[in-house]
């Protein structure tokens, strides 16, 4: 029974909340399940602090990382107790006249905010890897990346034919020196193609087609998030709920039972 | 401009941005509860709207990403009582007057309750909601087929995941090097299905770290979680033989803090420096701080999410990702069950069969445009389809 109760629990919870989307007089059985839901929840914080003072208290008593562990103990309780004072002072450690705010607005929301910023550099380091064109695939990762990180920011119609033609300079050089595998190093071929590019990096600067390129660089961001972007998305999404759908209904009729004992 | 009869809503404008239709409101003195938006078009007239969504109190605006001609209506409560706007078009502003609420206007859309008050069936039972129904139906009706069949013949195909395959390496890699193998769910509760999944591959890969005697550490930001976990991770050490080795204490609690979380992880892995890291489950902007902490730490990083917005992060920062829904079917794959492998590919099924409904749509929908004979017969398809009873 250890075994069948969490599986028919689970099986019967799910059939019923299922059945309760169809049904719109159900409703009140559906709240009450989600408060339920809330309520043990609630109770199951218990666990995670059982488990986090223990853990850090057994790693004191070892003398094994003790800095780590005392300072997260002291700082737990701590802010327990500040929270109860205030709780009793005032009746409630969230009012705007409770000293606990305090700490939540001068030591919890820096270090979240620090966390967060930290994400820049990380974005940084990240796309260095990611946005090299070692094949095909990752070249047109980052031609679209950078087309479409251009567009989203000030002065893109500006920006955009003068990275246009950087890199239309760049081709020029890559179609004369490096790329003899390509149309097997023929001389007339490579100044050919390389002289067009160099060409066309110089015409950008043309006003009329400088406005034209420059005023192009929205509608082709817009069409790349909402088309090919788009259409891989929806994909993904389909694939989701299917397999989401799956994965349910192995979970309630017990064929999925890694959760449980 | 001009005046609508309504209490609650001071002004309703609808534009459309990038291919989206963006509804804009702002509230009078009234308090209201909720609002309700909904959305006619050719395929959901007004007197059977989609609803676009609940909001509340303090939202002031909706994107509807299906974007073109449409026209919306917002509902408010306040209390028992509830009150609609006009319908207002696309590229429309409306200034509301505070009127009382009996001048409301008669092009009120037909609403769950009031559909219920009809008595009989419908007061049972959501017709909208009949496609859904059948859907449903239809899934579970392959889903037991296709476990009747795995029954007889358990030689099920699943084609090849590349992210999966490398389970036993890292693993292996990681007793090699006499290090610990690190796992996180990510962020969130366990209603979570991406993190119900992520436990099932939790239970595999603690299977065969039990096999090669390699600890596995199970950091957890949620308490219900932990405790999912902790079973997995034991019952996994009792499959394989070996309870002497599972240690309570390397199933623990971190924080529920987004940010503490990825901090007092990334801590970890650069002090311990692992041999293996796996982030299977649910994730958000922590992603590429812990999957660049798990790069930096010199570990093998496999990641797995349904978290969209999320897997460029790790496609570029770990050494295998699983995309999406290859997460749902990770735990079949890795354990080869015929049972699980079957479930798995009942998605698939119901996946060929809807892209064979949305290639008919395709079709209408283009016969359609080049002749508006066609156009019934596409308006007809579409409206089995349409989700009007959400």
């Amino acid at each position: 029974m250890q075994k069948q109760g969490p599986i028919i629990t689970v099986m019967l919870t799910s059939i019923i909340t299922v059945l309760l989307f169809f049904l719109p007089q159900a409703e009140v059985i559906q709240t009450y399940l989600l408060m339920m839901a809330i309520v043990i929840s609630g109770f199951a914080m218990l666990i995670g602090m059982d488990s986090l003072i223990l853990f850090h208290a057994r790693r004191v008593q070892r003398g094994e990382k003790v800095l780590y562990s005392a300072t997260l103990l002291v700082a737990f309780f701590l802010t327990v107790a500040w929270g109860i004072l205030d709780w009793i002072r005032i009746g409630s450690p969230f009012s705007p006249k409770a000293s606990f705010l305090w700490l939540f607005r001068n030591v919890y929301l820096p270090l979240d905010a620090t966390m967060f910023s930290i994400l820049a550099f990380y974005i940084a380091s990240a796309a260095y890897r990611a946005f090299r064109a070692r094949n095909l695939n990752s070249f047109l990762l980052l031609i679209f990346a950078t087309v479409v990180m251009i567009g989203r920011v000030l002065y893109a119609h500006i920006i955009f034919p003068i990275a246009l033609s950087v890199f239309l300079i760049l081709a020029a050089v890559w179609l004369w020196r490096g790329s003899r595998r390509l149309y097997g190093g023929e001389k007339a071929m490579r100044l050919t193609l390389a002289g067009i590019s160099l060409v066309g990096a110089v015409v950008v600067f043309y006003p009329q087609i400088f406005k034209a390129v420059g005023g192009s660089i929205y509608g082709l961001t817009d069409w790349i998030l909402n088309v090919p972007q788009n259409a891989a998305k929806r994909g993904m999404f389909l694939g989701l709920t299917f397999g989401g759908v799956a994965f349910s209904l192995r979970i309630m009729f017990g064929i999925e039972r890694s959760w449980t004992r | 401009m001009f005046l609508l009869a309504y209490i609650g809503i001071a002004k309703v404008s609808v534009d459309t941005l990038g291919g989206n239709n963006v509804i804009v409101w702002s509230y009078s003195e009234v308090k209201v509860d909720s609002v309700k938006v909904f959305r006619s078009d050719s395929v959901h007239p007004k007197e059977s709207p989609m609803l676009l969504g609940v909001l509340g109190a303090g939202d002031t605006a909706l994107v509807d990403t299906l974007g073109g001609k449409a026209e919306y209506l917002l509902r408010t409560f306040v209390g028992a009582d509830s009150s609609d706007t006009d319908w207002i078009g696309v590229g429309r502003t409306v200034e509301v007057s505070p009127k009382p609420k009996e001048e409301s206007p008669p092009s009120r859309p037909k609403t769950e309750k009031a559909e219920v008050r009809k008595g009989g069936v419908i007061a049972f039972f959501d017709t909208r909601k009949t496609n859904i129904l059948v859907a449903i139906l239809l899934f579970t009706v392959i889903f037991f087929y296709l476990l009747e069949r795995a029954r007889r013949d358990p030689n099920v195909f699943i084609r090849r995941i590349a992210g999966l395959d490398v389970v036993d390496d890292a693993v292996g890699r990681s007793a090699e090097m006499g290090k610990p193998i690190m796992f996180t769910t990510g962020i969130g509760t366990i209603d979570n299905l991406a993190i119900l999944a992520g436990i099932t591959v939790l239970k595999q890969v603690a299977k065969r770290a039990a096999l090669y005697e390699v600890p596995v550490l199970v950091p957890n930001n949620d308490p219900l979680v932990l405790a999912a976990s902790r079973e997995a991770v034991k019952e996994a050490y009792v499959e394989m033989g070996r309870p002497d080795l599972y240690k309570e204490n390397d199933v623990f609690f971190l924080t529920t803090s987004q940010f503490g979380f990825a901090s007092g992880m990334s801590g970890m892995m650069n002090r311990i420096k692992p041999g293996a890291v796996f982030f299977m489950g649910y994730f958000y902007a922590e992603s590429l701080i812990l999957a660049e902490n798990a790069y930096v730490s010199g570990a093998i990083s496999v990641a797995g999410t349904v978290a969209i917005d999320q897997l460029p992060f790790f496609i570029a920062a770990c050494d295998y990702t699983i995309l999406a829904d290859e997460l749902y079917a990770a735990s079949a794959y890795i354990s080869r069950n015929p049972l699980e492998v079957a479930g798995v590919k009942s998605g698939d099924w119901f996946k060929a069969l809807s892209l064979a409904v949305i290639l008919v749509g395709i079709i209408l929908a283009t016969l359609s445009q080049i002749n508006p004979d066609f156009k019934w017969m596409y308006d007809a398809y579409s409206s089995i389809f349409a989700a009007t009873g959400r």
